[in-house]
């Protein structure tokens, strides 16, 4: 009996995220029509979608037990360099008007670059992560206003909008269509590849061994540094990803791109069940999170809820969500210490939060 | 142990859900009447989605104006804030087409970047109307904002009656403190100032950018009232950004007297600030060219007419005793622009209360 409480506490624990966001879903449809329109449900993802890569990428680093907090900069520097190659110069651009072809290639190289410096720097010099990538998101954010020089620039060609503002089709309807914008379908898709990624290859199970016990996976012959060198990599290439989403949603870069999203990016991964210390939490989990917090911000606010309420209301989740995170904690040292090994690092089985 | 863990977990989600709803509790009824009839069936209940871009300082009262001009109409507002977020007004903005409002309302946080939400919403047969600040690169049904020319020849037209009366002719120095030119507004502050003083060769302007920013009106009226003695009055494109720190550099420098006071250095601006009209009342400042800012609100007939299907028509608009008369609507390639007058405010009206400052 008690075995099959715990057993049945377990995976409630694992897939609250999902009845949080079933349940979000349920109570706003039934208060509001606007909300249950297709077009409002589909595009849940659609104004998240930016937020959503950098919740992967920073969900890849926390999996490893570091944080990344330079990405809400990183999203932005990379959006304002492929504007300024872009768009004209009445628009703020440099007047290059390069195709978006070579643009977002370019996009994705600074994009790599800011995870390679971020990567040398915690791992070669030993600096800490979390000081790193608080300077780094100073620094980006300080390079986007010298290039811009504070100026916004727009209006970009259609190619490069497609990802961020397209349409993959619109579905037609008796009164006007459903709309399925390409961000969507991207988000889901890309959030899919990152599961069996980090879910079903020896790269990902590193990952977690690294973030579960570094000393563990050390003994067991894992180069972790280099896993964590290739995290933040994949975590740079992810604010590129974002940047190409956000600017081409707005057809614009403006210099304050990208500005405060740090701290929706931890939110929504905390929520999503990736641990703050490290070595457990998974990719749908954390898809779970993102879609959690757009559906707060966006039935909120069609319920004409004052943004203060809409502010409190991910608080208490986020607050929730920790406690959460406390819980399973308390429930593995509760454990005996050789099970807690076995299903942890040394055994390095992929299910990382211990199950009966 | 465990049994506790899940009490709690309950309890936590229950508490939860109640955050979730408590706040909607009164929402449900307010919505209703809009989201069960279909915009089609006029005479619905017309919905303004207003997105605001951040709401300190005069923001608020813009707000407040347009609220109360829909309210007067018997029409519902429903707003937002993006807090300097232009992805966040993107997002509201999407909402606001989704709740199928009637006509959307903003104060664009970026002039370009708000273009992206004015054809999404244009698309969905939404009219979209800025207030404040026009739009670049698109256009919208109707701008309404401060004639900002106007506001500079106010100030200008004060300092030559101050000139003329303190040395019998209009001859003197006059600093200007300008805002961001790369703003068409700082662009027509300055520029109905000086076109101005173009008639009056002996009066000479010295003009120094600030971006706006209140340390560059410090700095600027330190270095240039330091290093001359003959500057008789300072010019302030925003006299809610500098009233406070200039009147602070005079002081530092040994310049602050009041109005009647040999010495006294002529203080003019643009906004009327609640800062400048107290200055004014209380001595040190001499005009301000108050904003209409309630006033933007008056968008509302101009929204009722599109509703009823008609569009702007070019020309000065009058209306007996109001601040904001004449007013201009020219058509530009952001759509209509309705340009309000501003009023000058000196020591005689410093204390009206039709005057966004003093509310």
């Amino acid at each position: 009996m008690k075995e099959k409480t715990s057993k049945l506490l377990g995976i409630l624990f694992d897939n609250l995220i999902w009845l949080l966001v079933a349940a979000g879903l349920v109570i706003f449809s039934s208060l509001s029509k606007s909300f249950r329109a297709p077009n409002n449900l589909i595009s849940l993802l659609y104004r998240t979608s930016a937020l959503g890569l950098l919740v992967l990428g920073q969900s890849f680093t926390m999996i490893t037990g570091n944080f990344d907090l330079s990405s809400e900069s990183g999203l932005g520097l990379t959006a304002m360099v492929a504007a300024l190659l872009m768009a004209t110069v009445e628009n703020g651009g440099l007047g290059l008007e390069l195709s978006p072809f070579l643009a977002i290639p370019v996009m994705f190289g600074v994009g790599a670059l800011i995870g390679l410096v971020n990567g040398f720097l915690i791992t070669r010099l030993r600096m800490n992560n979390l000081i790193v990538t608080i300077a780094m998101q100073m620094i980006l954010r300080g390079l986007v206003y010298i290039i811009s020089p504070g100026a916004t620039a727009s209006f970009f060609p259609k190619a490069f909008n497609w990802l961020g503002g397209g349409s993959l089709y619109k579905i037609p309807l008796e009164r006007g269509f459903v709309n399925i914008p390409v961000a969507t379908v991207f988000v889901i898709l890309i959030f899919v590849i990152a599961h069996i990624i980090t879910r079903y290859t020896q790269f990902g199970r590193n990952m977690y061994a690294t973030g579960s016990n570094v000393v563990a996976a050390k003994d067991a012959g894992i180069d972790t540094d280099k896993i964590i060198r290739w995290v933040y990599l994949i975590d740079g290439l992810c604010m590129a990803l974002a940047g190409l989403l956000a600017a081409g949603r707005i057809d614009s870069a403006t210099p304050r791109t990208g500005s405060g999203m740090t701290f929706p990016v931890q939110a929504a991964s905390v929520i999503g069940g990736i641990s703050m210390a490290g070595g457990r939490g998974n990719m749908i989990g954390a898809l779970g999170g993102l879609m959690l917090w757009s559906i707060l911000d966006n039935g909120l606010s069609i319920m004409k809820v004052s943004p203060f309420w809409i502010e409190t209301s991910r608080g208490l989740i986020l607050l929730f969500a920790v406690f959460l995170d406390a819980i399973k904690v308390r429930r593995m040292h509760n454990r005996s210490l050789i099970e807690s090994l076995l299903h942890t690092t040394i055994g390095l089985k992929d299910k990382t939060v211990v199950k009966d | 142990m465990k049994k506790s863990f899940l009490v709690l977990s309950i309890i936590a989600i229950a508490a939860m859900m109640f955050a979730a709803c408590a706040p909607k509790a009164e929402a449900p009824a307010a919505e209703a009447p809009a989201a069960e009839a279909p915009a089609a069936e006029a005479p619905a209940k017309v919905v303004i989605g207003y997105g605001a871009p951040e709401l300190s300082g005069a923001q608020g009262q813009i707000m407040q104006g347009l609220i109360d001009h829909a309210e007067a109409k018997g029409w519902e507002v429903t707003t937002t804030n993006a807090d300097f977020d232009s992805e966040a007004q993107a997002n509201q903005i999407d909402d606001f087409i989704a709740m199928g409002v009637n006509a959307i309302v903003t104060v664009p946080v970026d002039s370009q970047a708000i273009c992206a939400s004015v054809t999404k919403a244009h698309e969905a047969g939404i009219p979209f109307y800025t207030i404040d600040r026009g739009t670049i690169g698109c256009a919208v049904d109707m701008t309404i904002q401060s004639d900002n020319y106007m506001a500079g020849k106010q100030a200008a037209e004060a300092l030559v009656a101050f000139l003329t009366e303190k040395y019998g002719e209009p001859k003197g120095v006059v600093l200007e403190l300008q805002g961001d030119l790369g703003q068409n507004v700082a662009q027509l502050r300055g520029g109905g100032f000086n076109d101005f003083l173009k008639d009056y060769p002996n009066i000479e302007v010295i003009s120094k950018p600030t971006e706006w920013a209140a340390d560059k009106f410090s700095s600027a009226t330190l270095d240039v009232l330091g290093s001359r003695d003959d500057v008789d009055g300072i010019y302030m494109h925003s006299d809610s950004v500098g009233t406070t720190v200039v009147l602070a550099a005079l002081e530092q420098l040994g310049k602050k007297f009041q109005r009647g006071e040999a010495g006294h250095v002529f203080l003019c601006g643009v906004d009327g600030s609640p800062d400048a009209l107290q200055a004014i009342r209380d001595g040190w400042s001499d005009q301000a060219s108050s904003q209409p800012i309630p006033d933007f609100g008056i968008i509302a007939d101009w929204i009722e007419k599109k509703l009823a299907g008609e569009d702007p028509t070019v020309g000065e608009v009058v209306q007996e005793g109001a601040l904001w008369s004449p007013a201009t609507i020219v058509e530009t390639e952001s759509g209509f622009v309705c340009n309000l007058a501003t009023t000058s405010v000196t020591p005689e009206n410093a204390d009206s209360d039709a005057l966004w400052g003093n509310n």
